[in-house]
């Protein structure tokens, strides 16, 4: 836990230094202090100031909340799914964010031209958001019954509502233009670019709190890895733990989504390699999760906006290209550690 | 005491169980037999609080059950599994401490620690407790399981009776298990432990209950002491099959062999 701390103060340090202008440490904390109203602790030049304050410091904040928020959410999941295997995106949440921004993109174009287009853009996170949130209210309610909830109906119907969005986004693409094709496109893959201090102090409590509070249902969720019965049995609260952990998925990942798209891979992959760091015990893991996933996502893009300077690679390529091999990598290890 | 009322229970529509009255004492091992299909493990769960009945009462030592705030429940009763599987790689010892979940706060980590253990020692397990759960055999995750339900009702942090429920906790096991498992049952309810075994043995129920229950589509055909209820005429009527009860030539209990 002390090695993820020390990665987390490393990431934010390379993250914050790195790029077209560099910023050696100290003027890091120089340049903190500065803004905190501190005595400044050494020397820095107003571009460093300007550069680090008003663009690396807010995306650097976003991919430690965004990479905090997924990695917690998908310990979660799979805890709830009692499935190594399981991801937010399942119960919709992704997708149903994607398909908002997707509509609003693309349709918005024809329809609400004669709004201005910082209130269009302003709309987009909102959308998003509320796209996650109904989406995995739709799979939610669907997999419910008598005030309980089935999760392998809730996993059925997740696939289900994922392959018709899927097909309506394939459609959206087929009807966008060269623009909306190319914004749809960036939202698809991801970006921590374009992060205002606005939209990050709107944002923050959505995406942590959740991820905070879902930390707090490590115990239930230890119950449920033996099975829904044999959890009741054991004197924890089930249904609720379920409820609570689909919405505060809903609420952290959606607004995740919200502001820097779909990043692929981080939720499925970062809880399966804290649990190998630290064991399968939530009460441990999902604390090394959060915070090994803040470290990743931030180095992630730290890669996304240095690897083609000028250009920017989506990080959703990034992580995926990355997380997909690493991914088979265990899956074949595990296997063959079964079969020992 | 665990008791249960005039237990009914309907799925869709069938009848599941018909007017049940029967009671589980501390401090014995009372069995349920039947054939498959008579409800034994409908009447297990509702007995645990899993189902609600549609009609009747469930009392634990004479509090409604329904009515048990949940962390309560789950300090003075326990239910084992047919079998468990679990996805994630957890110890032995950490499925075990899994059992102390309804102690949080009540009891001392290092407390919850010891009576771990010592449920492990129980159930022969002890070697077994850095495993991972996933690595071990059928027999051997049974073992570390039934120390998890004796771990969840262990402690001194409350007084009333608790009650073990076993849902046919020998099925899949080899008969060494399958005895394992339940002289460590006998052996609890010898320390004030009520046990409650859903069993497809008859001859196991004779070896290790003092109460014997037969059930039948739904209704108890009888219950009494084993040696009352395990009678030829009555096996014959539950379980569809002739057989000869005899006297068990190693101990003082019914043995019954099928002669068809």
């Amino acid at each position: 836990m002390l090695m993820l701390g020390f990665l987390l103060v490393a990431s934010f340090i390379f993250s914050a230094g790195l790029g077209a202008v560099q910023i050696p440490p100290s003027a890091i904390l120089s340049v903190l202090c500065g803004a905190l109203g501190l005595p400044p602790l050494g020397q820095h030049t107003a571009l460093q100031a300007t550069v680090l304050i008003s663009i690396r410091l807010p995306r650097i904040l976003l991919g430690l909340m965004v990479g905090a928020s997924l990695s917690a959410a998908g310990a979660a999941t799979q805890g709830m799914f009692r499935n190594p295997l399981a991801d937010p995106g399942l119960i919709g949440i992704s997708s149903g964010a994607a398909l908002a921004a997707g509509l609003l993109i693309v349709l918005g174009d024809r329809f609400l031209a004669h709004l201005p287009s910082d209130y269009r853009a302003a709309m987009l996170p909102v959308a998003a958001f509320l796209g996650g949130i109904v989406t995995t209210g739709i799979v939610y309610r669907l997999a419910s019954r008598d005030g309980r909830t089935h999760v392998t109906t809730m996993l059925l119907a997740g696939v289900a509502l994922n392959a018709g969005i899927g097909a309506a986004l394939g459609l959206l693409i087929f009807l966008s233009n060269d623009q909306s094709l190319r914004d749809l496109n960036f939202w698809l893959l991801g970006s921590l670019s374009g992060v205002t201090w606005p939209n990050l102090l709107v944002a923050a409590p959505l995406l942590i709190l959740p991820a905070l509070l879902l930390l707090r249902l490590a115990g239930p969720l230890n119950g449920l890895l033996l099975g829904e019965t044999e959890a009741f049995h054991l004197g924890f609260a089930v249904e609720n733990t379920k409820r609570a952990v689909t919405v505060l998925t809903a609420l952290t990942v959606g607004t995740a989504v919200a502001l820097t798209g779909v990043i692929g891979f981080v939720s499925l992959v970062v809880p399966h390699i804290a649990r190998q760091l630290v064991g399968p015990d939530h009460r441990v893991m999902m604390p090394a999760a959060l915070l090994l996933g803040a470290s990743l996502l931030t180095l992630a893009d730290l890669l996304a906006r240095t690897l083609a300077l000028p250009q920017e690679i989506p990080i959703g390529i990034l992580t995926s290209a990355v997380g997909a091999p690493f991914f088979l990598i265990q899956l074949l290890r595990h296997r063959a550690a079964a079969q020992s | 005491m665990l008791t249960a009322h005039n237990i009914s229970f309907a799925r869709r529509g069938t009848p599941i169980l018909t007017d049940v009255t029967t009671e589980v004492k501390p401090g014995a091992v009372t069995a349920l037999i039947g054939p498959n299909g008579a409800g034994k493990s409908t009447l297990l769960h509702i007995l645990s609080g899993a189902i609600q009945p549609d009609h009747g009462t469930v009392l634990l030592n004479g509090l409604r059950l329904a009515a048990l705030p949940r962390k309560a429940l789950a300090r003075q009763r326990a239910v084992l599994p047919q079998s468990s599987t679990i996805s994630f790689p957890f110890t032995a010892l950490q499925v075990v401490l899994m059992g102390r979940g309804a102690h949080a706060g009540v009891t001392t980590r290092t407390e919850d620690m010891a009576i771990a253990q010592e449920a492990l020692r129980m159930t022969g397990a002890e070697a077994l407790a850095d495993r991972p759960f996933t690595s071990l055999s059928g027999g051997e995750q049974q073992r570390v399981q039934l120390a998890r339900v004796i771990a969840q009702i262990s402690g001194a942090d409350q007084d009333e009776p608790r009650f073990l429920l076993l849902d046919e906790p020998t099925n899949h096991l080899d008969l060494s298990h399958q005895l394992k498992i339940l002289r460590v049952a006998r052996a609890l309810s010898r320390r004030g432990v009520g046990v409650f075994a859903v069993l497809h043995d008859p001859n196991l129920a004779a070896m290790f209950a003092d109460t014997v229950i037969i059930m039948t589509k739904g209704h108890v055909l009888t219950q009494g002491p084993t040696h009352a209820v395990l009678r030829a005429e009555i096996i014959e009527e539950a379980l569809g099959v002739r057989v000869i009860v005899q006297r068990h030539p190693a101990f003082d209990v019914p043995h019954i062999v099928p002669v068809e």
